[in-house]
């Protein structure tokens, strides 16, 4: 029951989107529609459930796009009624056009996003990861830091085989602290390995992301390890000086690349919403000033902001935990 | 505006133009008449129903009216079929006629 209120609520607030005048006319008919629609699945299948909320996601942006359409044909036909309106037609005439354009910007924001998505995945499989290939066949230590990676170079590792030839445990000094490893290689035939491994480095456990199954040196295959949480910026670093082999990735600049369009997106959202959700026989003057249309994009991304920035947290979370199982 | 300005009609107008010529119907009702009658091949999302009324409304074709049975309280709105509307639907009932009989008469080979 809660659920089906928290999606009715949900449900609600999406309705919101729509023109002012639209929703005075529909958003209630709407909502009950939806209220009967969802307590007549709520009972059966749970797939039909799934199937009527995935049909309102999925026609919602076109319906926005139809009603806000509908609207601006409305006001441009009022406009065009009214010849006292005539001196601030240019106004009103390119806030107005604009507004289709801000739900294509939506949808772009939202295909950012799944690509992004799309992207987040194909990086942690690590097949499509473009360092692979420079460095398969060799053999080395990769340290990952978010958008970089740090290259120890064999040369640095100490490695002996213990408990058998699977068995490696390598040690390199950094500085004045030790990192350790400990690998167990499978052979998988076709000259592919996968393993496990383990270490620690200043008495900081160490998780080992993933062995490169495509190495060929089994003594040693290159390993991904992750920046323990506990280890100190000064320690990291050093890390990266004595070994400074960093590769720097695009990952960053996509992701504030991400944030900015977001960012810009979501703001010129607020601020057209405004405008559409203000009393059309005021709207014009509103429209008219330009303080209140600069103050509208402050408050707008003073709004995001922290939106944005909490949801760049999520996505850089969320692609930890993929990379960890 | 001329009858044939409005042929032909989507599927989706035609069907709720459809199921509002027997009776005024409100907007679930619709929902679940188009459904029936597409044998569930159509199925409305909310945004998408209340959009291709609005444009009916806009055109002329449907009107809205107050629900004598209110419920819970609530004003409930129901959807007529306008004088236009029936005409229209009847002219596309026709225009889908004479494109069926067209299509009969060619398949059994009548027409060259």
């Amino acid at each position: 029951m809660k659920r089906m209120a928290v999606i009715t609520w949900i449900h609600k607030q999406l309705l919101a989107l729509y023109p002012a005048s639209y929703r005075s006319l529909f958003a209630d008919e709407m909502e009950e529609v939806f209220r009967r629609a969802l307590q007549e699945r709520a009972g059966h299948d749970p797939l039909k459930l799934a199937l009527l909320l995935l049909r309102e996601v999925r026609d919602l942006p076109l319906s926005l796009l139809h009603a806000h359409n509908r609207q601006r044909k409305l006001a441009l036909a009022t406009q065009e009624s009214g010849a006292g309106m005539a001196q601030h037609a240019h106004f009103e005439n390119v806030a107005l056009r604009l507004r289709p354009w801000v739900f294509v910007m939506l949808i772009t924001l939202i295909v950012a996003v799944a690509l992004h998505t799309t992207w987040l995945v194909t990086r942690t499989s690590y097949s499509g990861n473009r360092e692979v290939p420079r460095l398969s066949g060799s053999s080395a230590i990769i340290l990952e830091d978010e958008g970089s990676f740090v290259r120890l170079p064999q040369t640095a590792l100490r490695c002996t085989a213990t408990g058998g030839e699977n068995n490696v445990l390598c040690t390199a000094d950094v500085g004045k602290e030790t990192l350790q490893f400990s690998i167990t290689i499978v052979g998988h035939g076709s000259g592919s390995y996968s393993g496990t491994c383990s270490g620690s480095y200043a008495t900081h456990p160490i998780d080992c992301v993933q062995l490169f199954t495509r190495a060929k040196d089994r003594s040693m295959p290159p390993v991904l390890v992750q920046r323990p949480r506990a280890l100190a910026d000064a320690q990291w670093q050093e890390l990266a000086r004595r070994y400074a082999f960093i590769y720097p990735t695009n990952e960053g600049l996509v992701q504030w690349g991400l944030a900015f369009s977001s960012l810009l997106s979501l703001a010129v959202v607020v601020v057209m919403w405004s405008a559409s959700r203000a009393d059309p026989g005021r709207i014009e003057g509103r429209i008219r000033s330009f303080g209140w249309l600069v103050g509208s994009m402050v408050a707008g991304i003073g709004f995001f902001i922290p939106l944005a920035w909490l949801l760049l947290m999520l996505s850089f979370q969320l692609e930890k935990w993929i990379e960890r199982f | 505006m001329d009858i044939d300005e409005y042929l032909p009609l989507q599927e989706a107008t035609t069907l709720i133009l459809l199921c509002l010529a027997s009776e005024p119907r409100h907007g679930y009702a619709i929902l679940k008449e188009v459904e029936a009658l597409s044998q569930g091949r159509v199925v409305f999302s909310t945004g998408t129903l209340y959009g291709a009324l609005a444009r009916l409304l806009d055109q002329g074709l449907v009107e809205r009216l107050e629900d004598d049975a209110q419920a819970m309280g609530r004003a409930r709105k129901v959807y007529r079929l306008t004088s236009l509307g029936l005409g229209v639907l009847a002219a596309e009932t026709q225009r889908l006629e004479r494109l069926t009989q067209m299509a009969r008469l060619r398949l059994a080979g009548g027409v060259a």
